[in-house]
């Protein structure tokens, strides 16, 4: 008895596969709606569609190596409050372990979702993408899927992917397991939940077995991943160890909060840095340049992001939105993934784990820390 | 200037460790004038942002004071202290600011001496820490 179904993909077409197979989701009502990447009518940018129309997938995408902006964040505004419908939905892993920090969050749900996501070989940055299609067209995914696989070194992978340990993830209800398969010729899902299973009995497809490379493929990804990683923590660590050098790391931030915006985890529903609290009153300034001599505008610029890190590094899941957004190229997911490193090992938390984990700052116990105190 | 003396910031919980320098007040307990006392209703309430500020302006120390756990006013306020201030010196940490300079300690109403050997100590550590790095070019 295996839990996983093979859909077999007809003359390399694998867009067609995935129409197939998504539409029958919802003609058998396994779910109500579908939220996967689609390319729109009118263009080539693949972005996250709500479908309700089986007829109505048409320009679907789902592989497109390219995440705009956080699916996660899309997602909870469709389950902020408990959706009357159930949603298939395709999520990276990144992008599914900054949902479970959501659903912690109480800012998304996962009861109503049927969470697909996918063996990820990462992203590209959008203008990026839109290279890769003017080059391969409408078999851009597929292009990215075989050249990554053969570790070409020309593909523009965003820099958050190569050093992202989480290239699967086995919580969702139905992962992709592309590793060690050929998407051109089948795709297998395999059920990680029992909501995943009763789903996909609905298909009718065969079943499956995993293919016998993928736990080499996987371990192997994630070798070099985590080299990489490493290697950027230490360039890291050292290279933002002061304030001064952190304040020259961001000598270019202009304080415009896109990363705070990008960020699917940045949790405020307002954010202290658009209030009055940060809308010194002129005076001030004159204060502090009467006081040091002369003070940079924008102020609170540091501050901006170590407070942000005290908000949410132990959520961080590197997913990268916060450098795609920032307008001036800033190494932000560099910044923050070195202080969530930190920080997630202080309380021995992961983000995305497990819905089931509180979020570290909103629980204590009786007896703990008690280095801290030096009692 | 030279030889500055440090600048300790305390945010003192009102009914414990707020209560515990006004005893030593009234008991001329004597300890070292470096601190600077805010007083907060409860340690639950020091938002990292205050300890962040605090460094910003030039301070060398920060102290937080709270009830002893499960004395707490509003119960398990100082629980959460404790879980925030170990955030905070994790992510202070990160940029070379010693963990040292960040202090919590539970203490009680009845406690005047114990705050003022606190603030002694303290007062102590931190110039031998000497003043911080952020100091020298302080930044808003």
């Amino acid at each position: 008895m295996t839990d996983c179904v093979r859909l077999p993909v007809d003359q390399g077409n694998m867009n067609a596969a995935f129409k197939d197979f998504f539409a029958r989701l919802l003609e058998k009502d396994v779910v109500q709606a579908l939220f996967l990447p689609m390319r729109q009518p009118d263009g080539v940018m693949a972005m996250h569609t709500l479908v309700r129309d089986p007829e109505r997938l048409d320009g679907l995408d789902p592989l497109a190596p390219v995440t705009p902006t956080s699916a996660a964040r899309l997602l909870s505004s469709l389950t902020f409050k408990k959706p009357g419908y159930r949603i298939g939905a395709f999520l990276r892993p990144c992008d599914f372990r900054a949902y479970v920090e959501l659903v912690k969050l109480k800012q998304a749900d996962l009861d109503q979702v049927l969470v697909i996501t996918t063996d990820c070989r990462g992203r590209m940055e959008t203008r990026d993408y839109l290279g890769l299609v003017a080059e391969s067209g409408d078999a851009a995914a597929l292009d990215f899927l075989r050249r990554a696989a053969a570790g070409d070194d020309t593909l523009a992978l965003v820099q958050a992917c190569r050093v992202c340990e989480h290239p699967a993830h086995d919580g969702a209800d139905i992962s992709l397991r592309l590793f060690g398969g050929n998407p051109e010729e089948g795709i297998l899902f395999c059920a990680q939940t029992d909501k995943g299973r009763d789903a996909l009995g609905e298909t009718g497809l065969e079943e499956a077995q995993e293919p016998a490379g993928r736990t080499r493929e996987l371990s192997s990804l994630l070798e070099a991943r985590t080299a990489e990683r490493d290697a950027m923590f230490e360039e890291y660590e050292a290279r933002a160890s002061s304030f001064s050098s952190l304040r020259d790391t961001l000598k270019t931030c202009i304080n415009c909060y896109n990363c705070r915006a990008a960020c699917p985890v940045c949790y405020c529903r307002e954010c202290v840095f658009l209030t009055d609290t940060f809308r010194h009153d002129p005076e001030q300034y004159f204060r502090w340049a009467g006081k040091r001599g002369r003070v940079k505008l924008p102020t609170d610029t540091a501050f901006f992001h170590i407070t942000r890190m005290f908000h949410m590094s132990t959520l961080c899941v590197g997913c990268g939105q916060c450098s795609a957004a920032c307008p001036n190229d800033l190494p932000v997911m560099e910044l923050f993934r070195t202080a969530a490193r930190r920080t997630q090992a202080r309380f021995g938390y992961e983000p995305g784990r497990s819905p089931d984990e509180p979020l570290p700052l909103s629980v204590f116990e009786d007896k703990e820390f008690e280095d801290l105190t030096a009692e | 200037m030279s030889d500055q003396e440090p600048v300790i910031v305390a945010f003192v919980c009102n009914w414990c460790t707020f209560t515990a320098a006004d005893l030593a007040g009234t008991s001329r307990l004597k300890y070292p004038p470096n601190v600077r006392l805010i007083r907060m209703m409860c340690s639950g309430m020091v938002d990292p942002k205050y300890v962040l500020k605090a460094f910003f302006e030039g301070a060398d120390g920060v102290l937080i004071g709270g009830c002893h756990p499960g004395d707490c006013h509003y119960i398990n306020g100082n629980y959460k202290a404790r879980r925030r201030v170990a955030l905070i010196k994790e992510v202070l940490a990160l940029y070379g600011l010693e963990e040292d300079r960040i202090w919590l300690r539970w203490i009680g109403a009845s406690e005047g001496n114990i705050f003022a050997e606190t603030i002694k100590e303290m007062t102590e550590k931190i110039k031998s820490l000497g003043p911080t790095e952020l100091k020298k070019e302080l930044v808003a």
